[in-house]
């Protein structure tokens, strides 16, 4: 195999996800994961109904240790949705969170080309055996661990700023209040009584 | 509000701006500036005296300047903290409040604006909104009949605390007006203005007319709406209260309102939608339900924080249902009405949220951030052989690389924030991101090109605009031609020159070079060291004779959904306005000229593994040896 | 009304040029209390109600509505309506449709005097609607081809711009509106006594 993975065989794992018909309904998963388990590295591909809920997951865990899987794909949804959940998975099951990679087919894929099934089934396949190229390449990372000035400011001294600094404060964080104009309270120090029960509004 | 001011763990900072923000979660530097109040906060004990001789009157902004203070003042009485502050522009230094305040001493007129810096691990931003003046709507002709108020005008002329002290009157001659009428979705729900719904004035408006049907049984009220929106809990029955209070309720929004210049009595020309007849209506006095709308200042506090913002300007969440609270920014919290207009109790909860939300970070000992950063191979880098380089750390707008002639460049993995310019300018290839290296871009380029390359659009997408951009198109269900392929990198400024000249070396019909807009870049300067690059790129291509529009670059937010979307239609319709033939003989003609640009990227360690291992995975895409 | 055409009747309006917002308007009613006509002509005259006949499908309630054939496309709604709805497009949109349906304005419309149109074309070039145009065509006494002007009927809007216009009272409108009677009115009104406008 010519991935660089070290001297590792790679043993990627691929997850189609159906999430249940948001990609489903436009393409048919079974037809992407069958065509990722012809490409190189791969060695289990399948799909999943909902590759995020606790039997997507387990699947995936169970996985990583029935076919000893050194890199995992999904593609489902957008990095932004589900990549903390997924390098969570595989982290649980004793592979570095960095060597997961995901395939966005249903907020850039299925989503955008629903008029156009064909070429979103296309477009998935390249979207995921892109992932699989890039696993391919992956090396295992940690993250980088910051320290913590316990110590908080909150922006604006209406009702939502002041309540999120008592809160702060009542959890013994030192907080900064910070307003512009000569007195907190904003709007809602103006007003005359407050709905529906009709409260004074200071 | 008092309970703020008493909390010990609480310093509340008043008639201080944010002029600053720096660093990351755990470790934000906030520069704060301290407006000069010429009142010593520590000596005044918020007697008033100083207040009381002072003879100069200025509008008070509390007030909505229906009423004076002096130029010595607090806002309201029940100020927090009770401390005065001279308005210098008013100021006619006669001196008489520091000889009313004598012995105390506290009017200080040499003090000055103090600017300091503060250390927080979180910033909770909770900078409300404003309210949309009714004045550039001549048709109810607010600012030229004194007797249309605003809403919020209203509040203070019906408060107890205000300028009247609770005696409603109308402007114009200070008599108790028996016919009211309250205007619904002034500036609101109208697209020439501000489309959205406000919110909370419906209730507000029945809450009004409550309150003055209680104080004045006598008076004649009436809401004109468009429709009337009480989904929360008890605010239904609130409506209820209202109409059998014999408040008036009637559908249709007034087109016009006319004065009697002598009486000043305000004419209200509306349909009753129920009747479908067109009414005119005689009142005394006609309050504007204004719209809400952003803090003026949204804008900059956007780019000062460094968060985006909605359509509309209020400031973006994270994610729309799952992350209310958080911003694309790890640390930066979102409460009240600046992620979008709320009533009191929505914003007490966001506020709770937000307190919680930064309370998860605060009270963590450490917080792990991802190790997307750059890494120097110090035996490729030409510094340390002595030449003069130094563009990667001219590319840095964090000034994490030191830079040496002599020693390898070095990048101090702390102030590092994965950006990955310095990688992409680096004209030796000696510097790598962990996570988007070289080698794994180029796999990503080679299997999405991998068949018929002349039909794709390859598009480079930023991780914190247009990347989200593109997931709000398909959030949005805005079809986009299918041809598209995207490849996500952390900025604009790691869009690779080698990444487009590779994609166009395979045979890429078009490529896009897409990132965030300049002021909303997660990476302070980063898009302007990708957007110098793509003007360099879209110079060299115009010369080799590339047909226009096949390289495009656009900045596209996380809120353009349809930009996006659009901005592939057309690169399509460029892709189709291109005989094939002609383009495939381009695509020929050009080749050799993307390779020889692109073959200083084959000495980059791992790169000839990554394309060994993509010719591989073609033949596998598409059952062709390559 | 049956409700299979309703959605028929709804996209034959949007797919007028003009007709294209008709689903945005939710029914405020700025556009009717701002309108002239329903303050100075005719009290039935309702556009938000024709909009919402036209989006419930309501083919011959929509045909059969005065407001149909009188809106003349002053636009005043057009800048005051919150939901930037072109209101007269809308309603011209709905007034073709009923045209091409073969129902006709119940306006009193311009009508030609042939024996003595000279076909000048003023009223061709003054007419705001483009309702009248210069045909040839066999005229009794004159001849076979005489180029006289035509007015179309579901065009014209009754405004009197052209009779006001035409060099020798070949073009007018009927009855009260005639120049005969405008005349008349004018006599009379200055006939009648001064009125002293005081303070």
């Amino acid at each position: 195999m010519a991935g660089d993975n070290g001297n590792e065989e790679l043993r990627i794992g691929v997850y189609v996800c159906h999430c249940g018909s948001n990609i489903a309904g436009v393409i048919d998963p079974k037809v992407v994961a069958e065509y990722a388990s012809t490409l190189p590295g791969v060695v289990h591909a399948t799909d999943t109904l909902y590759a995020c809920a606790d039997s997507g997951q387990s699947l995936i865990k169970e996985d990583i240790k029935k076919y000893n899987l050194n890199r995992v794909v999904v593609a489902a949804c957008s990095v932004k949705m589900h990549e903390p959940t997924f390098r969570a998975v595989v982290a649980e099951a004793g592979l570095n969170p960095f060597l997961m990679e995901m395939a966005n087919i249903r907020e850039q894929c299925t989503w955008a080309h629903g008029h156009d099934p064909e070429g979103a089934l296309e477009k998935a396949k390249d979207l995921t055996a892109a992932a699989v190229a890039k696993a391919s390449f992956l090396r295992p990372l940690d993250m980088i661990k910051v320290p913590i000035t316990k110590r908080a400011m909150v922006i604006g001294g209406g009702v939502a700023g002041i309540n999120a600094a008592l809160d702060l404060g009542d959890q013994g964080i030192e907080t900064i209040l910070v307003e512009k104009q000569p007195t907190i309270g904003g709007v809602m120090a103006q007003l005359n009584k407050t709905f529906p029960t009709m409260d004074c509004s200071i | 509000m008092v309970d703020a001011a008493r909390h010990p763990k609480v310093d509340v900072r008043t008639y201080t701006e944010v002029e600053r923000v720096e660093g990351f979660v755990g470790n934000f530097k906030v520069q704060l500036r301290e407006k000069s109040r010429y009142v010593i906060a520590d000596r005044c004990n918020g007697c008033g005296e100083c207040a009381k001789v002072c003879p100069i009157e200025v509008p008070n902004y509390f007030d909505m300047n229906l009423a004076p203070r002096k130029a010595i003042d607090v806002p309201m009485s029940q100020s927090v903290p009770l401390v005065y502050s001279i308005d210098m522009d008013a100021c006619i230094h006669c001196y008489k409040c520091v000889d009313a305040c004598g012995k105390l001493e506290a009017i200080d007129f040499s003090m000055e604006d103090k600017l300091v810096w503060e250390d927080v691990g979180s910033i909770v931003v909770a900078t409300g909104y404003s309210h949309f003046d009714p004045s550039v709507m001549p048709e109810y002709g607010y600012g030229r009949y004194p007797n249309v108020v605003t809403a919020i005008e209203m509040e203070r002329l019906n408060n107890s605390a205000g300028p009247t002290a609770g005696n409603l009157i109308r402007p114009s001659d200070g008599a108790n007006p028996k016919r009211l009428a309250i205007i619904n979705c002034v500036g609101s729900r109208d697209k020439r203005f501000n489309p959205w719904c406000s919110n909370f004035c419906c209730m507000y408006a029945i809450k009004n007319a409550i309150l003055l049907k209680q104080a004045y049984p006598d008076m004649d009220i009436t809401v004109y709406y468009i429709d009337i929106r009480t989904p929360s809990k008890g605010y239904e029955e609130f409506y209820d209260r209202a109409r059998k209070m014999d408040i008036h309720f009637t559908q249709g929004r007034p087109s016009l309102i006319t004065e009697d210049p002598e009486t000043r009595n305000l004419f209200v020309h509306s349909e009753d939608v129920a009747l479908g007849r067109v009414t005119e209506r005689e009142y005394d006095m006609v309050m504007l339900n204004q719209a809400a709308i952003p803090q003026p200042d949204a804008d900059e506090m956007s780019s000062v924080l460094n968060i985006s913002q909605s359509p509309g300007g209020w400031f973006m969440e994270y994610h729309p249902k799952l992350r209310p609270i958080d911003t694309p920014t790890d640390g930066i919290f979102l409460a009240g009405a600046c992620q979008g207009i709320k009533d009191i109790p929505a914003s007490v909860a966001q506020g709770s949220a937000a307190a919680a939300r930064a309370g998860r970070v605060l009270h963590a000992k450490e917080w792990e951030i991802e190790p997307v950063v750059a890494v120097v191979w110090e035996d490729r880098c030409i510094s340390a052989k002595g030449k003069k380089c130094g563009l990667c750390a001219k590319a840095c707008p964090y000034g994490a690389i030191e830079y040496e002639v002599g020693k390898a460049a070095h990048v101090v993995t702390a102030k590092c924030h994965g950006c990955g310019g310095c990688v992409a300018e680096c004209p030796h290839n000696a510097i790598t991101q962990l996570h988007f290296t070289d080698a794994q871009i180029l796999a990503q380029i080679h299997a999405l090109l991998a068949e018929k390359p002349e039909e794709k659009i390859l598009a480079f997408r930023c991780n914190w605009c247009s990347y989200p951009g593109a997931d709000l198109a398909g959030t949005s269900h805005f079809e986009y031609s299918a041809n598209e392929r995207g490849l996500r990198v952390m900025c604009a400024a790691r869009m690779d020159a080698d990444f487009i000249y590779e994609a166009f070396r395979l045979g890429a019909g078009a490529v896009l070079y897409s990132g965030c807009h300049p002021q909303d870049c997660h990476y302070i300067t980063g898009q302007r060291v990708g957007a110098r690059r793509a003007e360099r790129l879209l110079k060299a291509f115009e010369k080799m004779g590339m047909t226009p529009g096949r390289f495009r670059v656009e900045w596209i937010s996380a809120a353009e959904g349809d930009k996006y979307a659009r901005v592939i239609n057309e690169m399509q319709a460029t892709l189709d306005s291109i005989p094939k033939e002609k383009l495939l003989e381009e695509i020929e003609r050009l080749r050799p000229q993307m390779e020889k640009r692109a073959r200083r990227m084959r000495e980059t360690p791992q790169v000839e593994k990554a394309l060994e291992y993509s010719r591989e995975l073609e033949t596998a895409m598409t059952g062709k040896e390559v | 009304m049956s409700h299979e055409s309703s959605e028929t009747f709804a996209d034959q309006v949007r797919a007028i040029p003009g007709g294209e917002h008709l689903e945005m308007c939710y029914s405020c009613g700025t556009c009717v209390s701002k309108c002239m006509i329903q303050h100075k002509f005719e009290p039935e005259y309702n556009p938000r109600r024709l909009i919402r006949k036209a989006m419930m499908g309501m083919k011959q309630e929509a045909f059969g509505d005065k407001t149909t054939w009188l809106c003349s496309a002053c636009d005043l709604c057009y800048s005051a309506c919150p939901q930037e709805i072109h209101i007269s497009g809308v309603l011209l949109a709905i007034r073709e449709l009923a045209i091409q349906a073969g129902y006709t304005t119940f306006l009193k419309t311009a009508v030609v005097d042939e024996l003595t149109c000279v076909a000048c074309g003023l009223c061709v070039e003054v007419c705001p609607y483009e309702a009248i145009t210069l045909v040839e065509k066999p005229v009794m006494f004159r001849g076979k081809a005489v180029t006289v002007a035509h007015v179309d009927p579901n065009r014209c809007m009754a405004c009197g711009l052209c009779a006001a216009s035409c060099r020798s009272a070949s073009i007018g409108l009927p009855d009260e509106f005639s120049n005969e009677a405008v005349i008349e009115n004018l006599w009379e009104w200055m006939r009648s006594p001064v009125v002293e406008v005081t303070e």
